[in-house]
């Protein structure tokens, strides 16, 4: 019996904990998947231009739970044979997620909430520095936002 | 009561693990990330600037100026160009015609210049050659000055000369 007792115990402390993190729910999507820095004139175009990337999320059964959003890109912008630092990478957002002045490959955080946030859409622009010291190539990178909490 | 005990804890087992995973499918959603892929393409790219669209050298004593410097002074160049690897950049100069005037001819071999900035050189002038005023191996933006000099003779009949000097920025 006490045996039995001690095990249902057990089963409502699972029980509870797991519920707790069942109820967080995080969605976030990023469109497009993909896109194009245009090309163009380093004199006359400092700066190269994203088209607009928006980001939607939302968070449920957070309760008092803290989370984060946060940006980073998997490399520098790397072709076959050269590299353009991620750091020539700026961007600006809508409110509430934060601008930033240079894209890192660690997660910088752009939004901090505790509890829950409805359904929300931001836009993020990207910007390149268009410098006449890059070698001709195509260079790749990924922009990724991650939702997390602790 | 113990046939009792024995259908909750095999119960609570299953439920045990029911539990589990369902709480690591919770979890498999913390961290969550979604991404975007950027692109940038860097096409062959050359661009060129030249501070003086004309340059004369003015009548001087032959005894006292042997070379007569350019009244414009140093023409300052730009080049700026995006290349592919380390292939050479070359900014070439070359003259149309040698210096005529009406009745008259000054070999294009008397103008010569000096340079500065890196990757400049100075040379002599020539019609049939495009003599290389500088050189780079990889891209960048470039600034430099060319100083030319007219070599002052007697011998140069009188008259009003002139000739075309074209700069050519070219990547291979």
């Amino acid at each position: 019996m006490k045996l039995a007792t001690i095990a249902l115990a057990a089963f409502l402390v699972v029980l509870a904990s797991s519920q707790d993190a069942r109820a967080q729910s995080f969605t976030l999507t990023v469109t497009p998947s993909s896109f194009a820095f245009p090309s163009g004139d380093p004199d006359t175009m400092p700066e190269v231009q994203s088209p607009m990337v928006t980001v939607s999320y939302k968070v449920t059964g957070a309760g008092k739970t803290a989370w984060h959003m946060a940006i980073r890109a998997t490399s520098d912008l790397t072709s076959v044979s050269d590299t353009i630092p991620v750091a020539n990478i700026r961007w600006t957002a809508t409110a509430p997620l934060a601008s930033g002045i240079a894209l890192t490959t660690s997660d910088q955080t752009i939004l901090s909430r505790t509890g829950n946030m409805t359904q929300s859409t931001s836009t993020v622009i990207f910007y390149l520095k268009n410098l006449w010291t890059y070698k001709v190539g195509t260079y790749n990178t990924t922009i990724v936002f991650t939702l997390s909490s602790p | 009561m113990r046939r009792g005990f024995r259908q909750l804890t095999t119960s609570g087992w299953l439920l045990m693990a029911l539990l589990l995973i369902a709480t690591a499918d919770t979890r498999a959603q913390n961290p969550l990330s979604a991404s975007t892929a950027a692109s940038f393409t860097v096409d062959l790219q050359v661009k060129l600037t030249v501070s003086a669209t004309t340059l004369t050298f003015p009548n001087s004593d032959p005894d006292s100026v042997p070379q007569i410097p350019a009244s414009e002074g140093p023409v300052t160049i730009t080049a700026n160009a995006r290349n592919e690897g380390t292939n050479q950049i070359i900014l070439s100069v070359q003259a149309s015609d040698d210096l005529r005037s009406v009745l008259n001819v000054i070999p294009i071999s008397a103008l010569t210049w000096t340079a500065t900035g890196t990757g400049f050189t100075g040379g002599t002038m020539s019609t049939s050659t495009a003599r290389t005023a500088a050189s780079w191996s990889t891209s960048g933006s470039y600034t430099g000055t060319m100083s030319f000099l007219l070599a002052n003779s007697w011998n140069y009949p009188v008259g009003n000369y002139g000739t075309m000097l074209t700069y050519t920025l070219s990547t291979p």
